[in-house]
């Protein structure tokens, strides 16, 4: 027990020990009881490593739990900011959007990460300097100290983040069903089993740690096959990055041949049901505004030690992230370049492919000789956007274990961000409502149990939503059409409210209500109306407006209320001004 | 000097750097989307993909992260600065 003691106490040894029982038991596993056990130890031992991390991080202080102490430095935050942001839809559906909808989807390459720089200098080091716990928290003090403002946000977050972490869940459900033959229902528990029990150490504290390594497991797993075909192409001179243009052209020409768009073509397929560059142009701008809205971001800023740590943060977050996303689209060329290699054989034959032969059962791709030519036209041949980065091991023949340390990678991105999500939103109900309104005077050995316990509950009912989306396809689609939307609500409620409320000390309480408020109210039922109950999207100079690009008018719409009614309502006193001068400035030491 | 002083310096600073990187985060992620499917449609250099592409994604991260790191660097200025000009009022 004293060994075990002794290495528990000491992070760094915990994990180095982890790791090597994980290796080891890889290795017994592989060599002792075949390929499919040794594949369930690679995914499922990930979550050892991750709870022993986390377990040797424990610590039952509310600073610990809601703000990781505020001692991470800007580099392995940054690294957990990327985890935390990189959910299983960027590591498993980034490049097969891609691969879909060719150059429409720059938008989300471009959308979902200059947000970043918009945040350095709009929002972040300032949320820092604020000294709160929470983002509900920033905008009650903002408003005076007014409860209305903070139950509000509340409301926001729970909107954003309830159905953000269920299509999270529904990611971990997905990888455990396709790669270890389990009822992805199961696999949705196990997540969460997986998720919750590691957050429930420390909160924030442990989980930026154990971010920080999934980050590593994730960008190699997400880097290793795609450099391995890229290698059986030629590419490296010196890197795909740099000369994959003769793949696209060959994949150009190819189209061209068979009478097809080119995958290249701007603006020729429908984005979110608009259309057009001004749609794209105004998805892409709003995608960076819910980006700075997202309150399990914004919560990563809190946790390094000063402002001036916190802009360095950003940077890095993006340097992080921009190492999955650069090489998205390489993995989008070189999937597809594999399937044009089916097109004009026999249908047979292409049925015979070994990755064809064991993928098809999956339902991620599938092959249909419609015009009975005995001949796999393109159109006979359609996939899923899931295929292009798990289905890559098996496309260029790599060695079995590649193929489990994707999937390893991939829990590890849908895990992050479910363990963020959920700790935000436990969060906002312990800090943000049961301290504030019920028990002012909870302790806080009182207060980081309810947390742990409000954990499990929310974890929970995420779960079955989770599992409700793995029986029925239909509400899978919704909740993978709400993941976007997420970032709609976000920059349609928070984005605008943290900006003025840095920049613009005329902001008041009834402006920020009001906002809020104003911006939902123009984005909601738009999403809802054009995005579920399929009405015709309005229509600006001949484009149709999507219900991602929708989310811009939500923006000015929050923005101009909060700044209408803040001038026709009385000023904030001089606590609130006094707020904003300290958020503003870095402390004098 | 009064005590407020350094903080209004600071203040003008602070909204002048936002400014010029609201500008920069303009041009880099709106302004130059809107010729590129246009300007540089099947233009190739090298081995590189068409510069339509995924190629501007991968200038304006680069471009984003290098404006991010170069606020941080400004901003470290503007704020040791202050510092000196808080602790001189302070006297």
């Amino acid at each position: 027990m004293g060994l075990v003691s002794d290495i528990m106490s000491d992070p760094k040894r915990a994990t180095g020990t982890a790791l090597v029982v994980y290796a080891a038991a890889i290795a017994f596993s592989a060599l002792a009881l075949g390929t499919y056990i040794a594949s369930l130890v690679i995914v499922i031992g990930s979550l050892f490593v991750y709870f022993v991390l986390a377990l040797s991080l424990r610590r039952a202080t509310v600073e610990a739990f809601y703000v990781a102490e505020r001692k991470i430095p800007p580099v392995i935050n940054g690294a957990a900011t990327a985890a935390d942001w990189m959910s299983a839809a960027s590591y498993l559906s980034m490049a097969g959007t891609i691969a879909l909808l060719g150059f429409d989807a720059l938008i989300y390459i471009i959308g979902w990460t200059l947000g970043y720089t918009l945040m350095s200098f709009t929002v972040a080091p300032f949320i820092r300097r604020s000294d709160t716990y929470t983002v509900p928290e920033f905008i009650e003090t903002r408003a005076g100290h007014w409860g209305p403002a903070r139950i509000v946000a509340v409301i926001m977050l729970f909107i954003m983040n309830l159905t953000y972490l269920s299509a999270q869940l529904l990611g971990v459900g997905v990888v455990f069903g396709r790669f270890l033959g389990i009822p992805a229902t199961i696999g949705v528990f196990v997540g969460v089993l997986g998720t919750v029990l590691y957050s429930w150490t420390s909160g924030w504290r442990s989980i930026t740690w154990v971010q920080f390594l999934q980050y590593i497991f994730l960008i190699s797993m997400y880097w290793t096959p795609v450099l391995i075909a890229s290698y059986y192409l030629g590419l490296f001179r010196p890197l795909p990055h740099f000369a994959y243009g003769d793949l696209v052209s060959s994949l150009e020409a190819k189209e061209v041949a068979y009478g097809l768009r080119t995958w290249t073509e701007p603006f020729a397929r429908p984005l979110a049901a608009g259309t057009g560059q001004l749609n794209w142009i105004m998805s892409a701008v709003l995608l960076m505004l819910g980006t700075m809205g997202l309150p399990h971001i914004l919560i990563r800023y809190y946790t390094v030690p000063s402002m001036r740590d916190a802009r360095y943060s950003v940077g890095w977050s993006l340097v992080f992230i921009g190492l999955l996303y650069v090489t998205a689209s390489i993995y989008a060329a070189i999937a597809r370049y594999s399937f044009t290699q089916l097109w004009g054989m026999p249908v047979k034959d292409a049925m015979e492919v070994d990755w064809v032969k064991k993928w098809l059962p999956t339902g991620l791709i599938t092959i249909r000789d419609a015009n009975n030519d005995g001949i796999l036209q393109p159109a006979e041949l359609t996939f899923h956007g899931d295929i292009v980065v798990v289905g890559m091991p098996d496309m260029f023949g790599m060695i079995w274990i590649i193929s489990p340390f994707v999937a390893m990678g991939g829990l590890a991105a849908a895990i992050s961000t479910a363990d963020g999500l959920l700790l935000a939103m436990s969060t906002g109900v312990t800090r943000d409502i049961y301290k504030r309104f019920i028990n002012p005077q909870v302790s806080e050995r009182s207060e980081v149990w309810l947390a742990r316990v409000i954990l499990w509950i929310i974890g929970v009912i995420a779960a079955i939503l989770a599992a409700q989306a793995v029986a029925d396809p239909r509400f899978a689609i919704y909740v993978a059409l709400l993941v976007a939307w997420a970032f709609v609500f976000a920059a349609s409620s928070l984005t605008p409210i943290i900006m003025l409320g840095i920049f613009w000390k005329r902001l008041n309480r009834y402006g920020i209500v009001a906002g809020m408020i104003a911006g939902m109210l123009t984005a909601f039922p738009y999403v809802l109306l054009v995005g579920i109950f399929n009405y015709p999207p309005i229509e600006i100079a001949g484009q149709k407006i999507g219900t991602i690009a929708w989310g811009i008018i939500g923006f000015f719409a929050n923005l101009i209320t909060a700044v209408v009614v803040s001038l026709l309502t009385r000023p904030e006193g001089e606590e609130v001004m006094k707020f904003v001068d300290k958020c503003r400035t870095p402390e004098i030491k | 000097m009064t005590r407020e002083d350094p903080y209004k310096w600071y203040w003008k600073r602070l909204a002048r750097a936002t400014l010029v990187w609201f500008v920069i985060w303009l041009f880099i992620a709106v302004l130059i989307e809107i010729p590129n499917p246009y300007v540089f449609r099947g233009v190739r250099i090298g081995s590189l993909p068409p510069l339509h592409w995924y190629v501007p994604a991968f200038i304006v991260i680069v471009a984003g992260i290098l404006a991010i790191f170069a606020y941080a660097a400004y901003m470290d200025k503007v704020d040791r600065e202050f510092m000196r000009i808080a602790k001189e009022g302070e006297r």
